[in-house]
């Protein structure tokens, strides 16, 4: 059998930032609905010459899991500042819907890609859990063109019929390709074309927090602040959606305060970020948004009521978590209790919620 | 020299005055846009799984150092790239601090406006170069750097580090070249740092001069799966190998060297290579800095060739190093190009060694060079070998190249050719024909003829037969088959088909009759000619002017006929076909022959000349005078033929009253009229005797009287020596013929009133013997004229004539009783 020649993949070049490689020639297929990659059950996606190949993106020619059109596909970006805790915040998230969420929704989550794979088993889960030490810095894109390749899960939740089936895309990315719109543009396009982003707010970054905590002795550097990141980021998204001034951004935006247990000695005890939740298997819409609203009067005491006028003025859908992927500030990129999750997955049930992509009780 | 630089670490502030990962500083003319891309080629660093997480500084040491060369937008760029921890380096005696995930790349520009990209070095020997820097600047400018100097790499030390694991130098060697000609890159599993760099090391060293600079490589990167951009690339097993199915073999290369078992080299170019390298660095590098050119496996061979290698050449490399044989013997390298092929397998196989192999043979073939024939013969035995599988299309050879194989090569075509099935006999003899086998060597032929006659009757070996006939050269070939194919016939009739198929085909034809020209022998000729108008009738003159001195000759001249068919010549055209055979030789024809003739033209009317004339012709040169002259039939003919008279009328006369005078049973009542009325015919056209003369023009005629003494000619004297032999020779039935036509002439024509006053008046003159004409021909002509017809041919005369014409006509009335006509113009009504 003769295999197709391959030939230089402008768009995989601009992608990784490269010339372009040679590479297999990108099909796109249409089918009676469009275009689909017609991936059949147990069947491989097969070149034009037959061999067994991969499906990639049509847009960017990135790579495919092999059956990833077999279920809606939910990108999330996550944006945030340097050392706001974003690559521990997506390893401990999937940790958890794996092993608690999905369960507990009576379903389970797969990892679709051998880069994924790769990533989680072999790096983050054993240096989270097994090593509980602090994951390395993500380098910047621009050096880095592994950074650029998302981590692609499936989330199921639901049992039989009800069951819903929801591609979750998460790109993580370096602080440093958040800072600067040139940067953010070129680097981190993808955030552009995102069903929903998280914006997560470091908030021992914030002068007015930073203050008020008595042990200073670990905290991170200080660096761009969150309200700057998120006019940049909105001003980014108008662009690339050709959305006009006056229209609200209809993405979910879901502002997430990370490291909270930090936040503990300074928010009231009954703050209902640190109230117990019963496992029910439904998303609690009321206690979420009463998070929220809680979150949302800390966060204008903290960063000034400009922060959520400018997010009610740009977004129309948007909401305040609270979320800890660690439990405990580490001491010198050591876990002392290992790892204690809380309210990880909030945001993320929160934006299926919005999608409707959980299953009715 | 000047090559700009560039330092790329997480640093608290660098080029974008900020935190974290950035150019910590750079020589000021590198562009912005020119950074961003070194960056996104050169910077990054992602440290193997199984190394310390949180490394101390001592065992940073140990962690794989990246040297990567690669171009970044045209330019020329080495790198090299360390783990150095943590985010921010300590400073003024702090320690470090931050997560780790910390790398340090310094980049070196190529000097652009130098020929040396890198001062006359390789990438690879910057390896632990004295330039290279791990900490920051203090400064976001960065000087340029003067004049490189190398490091600590060189061939020895490559193989010396090396040593442990030298059966992986072909197989690393082979991947590296493929990936050079577009094959996938190379990503080789290997721990040791120092090792790494020495593989690369081994196979820039390896490479020919004019390649090695075009060789991209990293001696570490911990994301093997996103190393596109370089073309061999070293890891270690704690970094990500999960290629997938489709990626291995196809766009990428996995050697893990700590294996045991390396994967065969598929590139002869590394084989060699590598059998040098166990002959010191010098061997190596001696044998690489010879010219080479083209893909790798040509170069392969001309390594080979050069370090005497040849020997390791497997069936796949027999291609390149044919191509080579070819060109050192296009060069008069003789020896060398021997010397090569004595090495090879004496077995070929794959297709594309085959078609080396005849390349080979149709350029030793074309020479006159003395050794050309041993090349010759090593290709055609290779090529007789594999028959008759040969591929299809091989590069032709003439057979009257100027060097043939020696005849015991020849043999062991034939003997295959011998020993082939009969239903598998066409394929070696079309190879034989493509490589210029046959029609090289006459002996040869004679046997592949043989084989041909013998399996005639397979199509595939009819088929090839009539492409060989196409050709000129193979003539002798083809002549031999269609002469095994009589011979077979002429001793056994049940064989004749095959022969007649031959014959009957158009490419075959011609040979048939070369062959048949040069037979001498009358029965082989015969059957050849009876063959040949069986297939084409229209060649039958031709078989009887080939056959017929043949027959003379043999004295089986009388056998002629039966070209013809069992009852020989039929038609007139037939015998005239025959008769003229025999003239062409100037040979008389048998007389049996000349009395079938004269038989069929027995059969013939005079009056309506189907033939008659041309053969009668035939008969006057195909058979004697003392035959004809007896034979009043042909005289009839001839009398005919002579129409009008060509050789004036009385001798015209004599020759049909010769024929007249004949018994019945020689000449037929029905023929013997005929002639009678060609006669009557003749004499009344006779009585013009001015337009008697003409046998030639009046022209010829005037030339002929002033050379020749004027004879006299006496025309009425000649009309009526003419008149008297007719008489004497039809006598009763000469009358009547003449008077029957006079009526007709006097009936109708022009000039019908001068015709009937000449006939009065010429026959008034006769004598008696001549058949007293003017009483029992004109007589009875004029009786039915009309007054004014009489009239006519009156005024014609003169006086004299006008007054004897009354008379005539007078006494007719009285004697015989006058027509209606006649009765009233001696009445005078008409005038």
């Amino acid at each position: 059998m003769t295999r197709c020649p391959r030939e230089p993949d402008e768009e995989l070049g601009r992608l990784r930032g490269i010339a372009a490689p040679e590479e297999g020639r990108v099909t796109v297929r249409k089918g009676h609905l469009g275009q689909a990659f017609t991936v059949k059950a147990r069947q491989p996606v097969r070149c034009q010459c037959g061999a067994a190949t991969r499906p990639v993106c049509p847009s960017c020619h990135s790579n495919l899991p092999q059956r990833f059109t077999e279920a809606d596909a939910r990108t999330m970006a996550l944006v945030g500042t340097p050392a706001a805790g974003k690559s521990h915040y997506i390893a401990v998230a999937l940790h958890e819907l794996e092993h608690r969420v999905g369960p507990k929704y009576g379903g389970s989550l797969m990892l679709l890609d051998d880069t994924t794979r790769h990533r989680v088993e072999k790096v983050l889960m054993p240096r989270l859990f097994d090593e509980q030490g602090v994951l390395e810095a993500t380098q910047s894109a621009a050096g880095n063109a592994g950074v650029r390749e998302p981590l692609v899960s499936r989330l199921t939740l639901g049992r039989a019929k009800q069951a819903r089936h929801s591609n979750l895309v998460f790109f993580d990315a370096a602080g440093e390709d958040l800072q600067t719109l040139s940067v953010l543009e070129r680097e981190a396009r993808y955030v552009t074309q995102s069903d929903g982003l998280i914006l997560l707010i470091d908030p021992l970054q914030i002068a007015a927090v930073r203050d008020e905590l008595d042990d200073r002795s670990q905290l991170p550097p200080m660096s761009a602040d969150p309200y700057t990141m998120l006019g940049r980021l909105a001003a980014l998204m108008r662009e690339a959606r050709g959305i006009p001034a006056g229209r609200q951004i209809e993405v979910p935006l879901a502002v997430t305060l990370s490291k909270s247990d930090m936040l503990r000695g300074l928010l009231s005890e009954d703050h209902p970020l640190f109230r117990g939740r019963t496992a029910s298997g439904t998303f609690d819409v009321a206690g979420s948004r009463m998070v929220s609203e809680q979150l949302r009067s800390d966060v204008a005491g903290w960063l000034g009521e400009r922060f959520d006028t400018f997010v009610k003025s740009e977004f129309r859908w948007a909401a305040y978590f609270g979320v800890s992927a660690l439990g405990e500030n580490p001491v010198d990129g050591r876990l002392r209790n290992g790892v204690a999750p809380q309210r990880v997955e909030d945001p993320i049930l929160w934006m299926l919620h919005a999608w409707e992509a959980l299953p009715t009780s | 020299m000047s090559h700009l630089q560039a330092y790329h670490t997480s640093c608290r502030e660098g080029l974008e005055r900020r935190s974290g990962f950035q150019f910590n500083a750079a020589s000021p003319g590198i562009e912005p846009d020119l950074l961003r891309q070194l960056a996104s080629s050169h910077a990054g660093y992602q440290p193997p799984r199984d190394l310390p997480r949180e490394p101390a500084a001592e065992q940073l040491l140990s962690f794989p150092v990246t040297l990567k060369s690669c171009a970044v937008a045209g330019v020329p760029v080495v790198s090299q790239t360390v783990y150095v921890g943590r985010e921010f380096r300590g400073r003024d005696g702090e320690p470090d601090s931050g997560r780790f995930g910390n790398y340090f790349s310094h980049m070196v520009l190529a000097d652009r406006a130098a020929a040396e990209p890198f001062d006359g070095l390789l990438p690879i020997e910057l390896w632990r170069a004295p330039h290279w820097r791990i900490e920051e600047s203090s400064s976001t400018d960065l000087p340029p750097l003067a004049v490189l100097q190398p490091g600590a790499c060189d061939p020895q030390w490559a193989l010396e580090q090396l040593a442990p694991c030298s059966s992986w130098l072909a197989a690393v060697l082979d991947g590296a070249l493929a990936a050079l000609e577009g094959g996938p890159r190379v990503v080789l599993v290997e721990a040791d740092v120092e090792r790494a760099a020495a593989w690369v090391a081994w196979v820039s060293y390896s490479l020919p001069p004019d390649l090695a600079p075009a060789l991209t490589f990293s001696t570490f990167t911990g994301q093997p799966r996103h190393a596109h951009d370089v073309r061999l690339c070293v890891t270690t097993r704690g970094c990500d190998l999960a290629f997938a199915e489709h990626e291995l073999g196809r766009e990428v290369l996995v050697l893990d060297v700590s294996g045991e078992r390396p994967p065969s080299p598929r590139l002869l170019y590394a084989t060699v290579a590598a059998s040098l390298a166990a002959q010191g660095a010098d061997a190596l590098a001696a044998a690489v800095r010879g010219a080479s050119d083209g893909s790798v496996q040509r170069r392969g061979a001309q390594l080979a060739v050069r370090c005497g290698g040849v020997g390791l050449a497997l069936s796949e490399h027999v291609p390149s190093l044919l191509e080579l044989v070819v060109e050192h013997a296009a060069a008069g390298r003789w020896d060398t190009a021997l010397q090569v092929t004595e090495q090879l397998p004496p077995r070929a196989e794959q297709e594309a060694s085959l078609r080396g192999w005849a390349a080979v043979h149709a350029y030793a073939r074309s020479t006159t060079a003395e050794p050309a024939r041993r090349l010759a013969d090593q290709a055609l035995s290779r090529l007789i070998e594999a028959m008759p599988n040969l591929p299809g299309e091989l590069e032709r050879v003439a057979p009257d190249s100027p060097t043939s194989p020696s005849p015991a090569v020849l043999a062991r075509w034939l003997e295959r050719l011998d020993g082939s099935e009969e239903s598998e006999c066409a394929a070696p003899l079309k190879e034989g024909l493509e490589l210029g086998l046959i029609g090289c060597n006459v002996a040869l032929d004679r046997r592949v003829a043989g084989t041909i006659v013998e399996r005639f009757d397979d199509p595939a070996v009819f088929q090839l037969l009539t492409t060989l006939a196409g050709e000129l050269s193979n003539a002798d070939l083809v002549e031999e088959v269609v002469a095994g194919l009589a011979r077979a016939a002429f001793a056994d009739r049940r064989e004749l088909p095959r022969l007649q198929k031959a014959i009957a085909d158009p490419d075959l034809s011609p040979a048939a009759e070369r062959l048949a020209a040069r037979t001498e022998e009358f029965d082989e000729r015969f059957v050849w000619e009876r063959l040949r108008v069986e297939a084409d009738s229209s060649a039958l003159p031709d078989a009887l002017s080939s056959l017929a001195p043949i027959a003379i000759r043999a004295g089986r001249d009388s056998e002629m006929k039966a070209l013809f068919g069992r009852s020989g010549p039929v038609s007139l055209e037939e015998h005239e076909l025959l008769l003229r055979s025999f003239e062409r030789c100037r040979q008389f024809a048998p007389a049996e022959d000349v009395d079938r003739s004269i038989a069929a033209l027995a059969n013939v009317s005079l009056a309506a000349d189907g033939g008659g004339s041309a053969l009668s012709e035939a008969l006057r040169t195909a058979a004697p005078v003392e035959r004809l002259r007896e034979e009043p039939l042909f005289l009839a003919w001839q009398a005919v033929r002579m129409t009008p008279p060509s050789v004036g009328f009385a001798e015209w006369c004599q020759w049909v009253a010769y024929a007249a005078a004949a018994p019945v049973e020689r000449l037929s009542d029905e023929r013997h009229a005929e002639l009678c009325q060609l006669a009557s015919s003749m004499a009344v056209q006779a009585l013009d005797f001015d337009a008697m003369l003409p046998a030639a023009s009046s022209k010829q005629r005037a030339v002929a009287d002033d050379r020749l003494p004027s004879a006299p000619h006496d025309p009425l004297a000649e009309y009526g020596a003419g008149v008297r032999s007719l008489y004497e020779g039809f006598r009763e039935r000469w009358p009547q013929a003449l008077c029957h036509e006079l009526t007709n002439r006097l009936a109708k024509g022009r000039d019908r009133a001068w015709v009937g006053a000449a006939a009065f008046s010429v026959f008034a003159t006769l004598p008696a013997e001549t058949g007293e004409l003017l009483e029992t021909a004109l007589a009875p002509a004029v009786q039915r004229l009309s007054p004014r017809r009489l009239h006519a041919i009156e005024e014609l005369l003169d006086e004299p004539g006008q007054l004897a014409w009354e008379r005539w006509l007078e006494r007719c009335h009285s004697a015989n009783g006058a027509g209606h006509g006649v009765s009233r113009f001696l009445r005078g009504e008409g005038r």
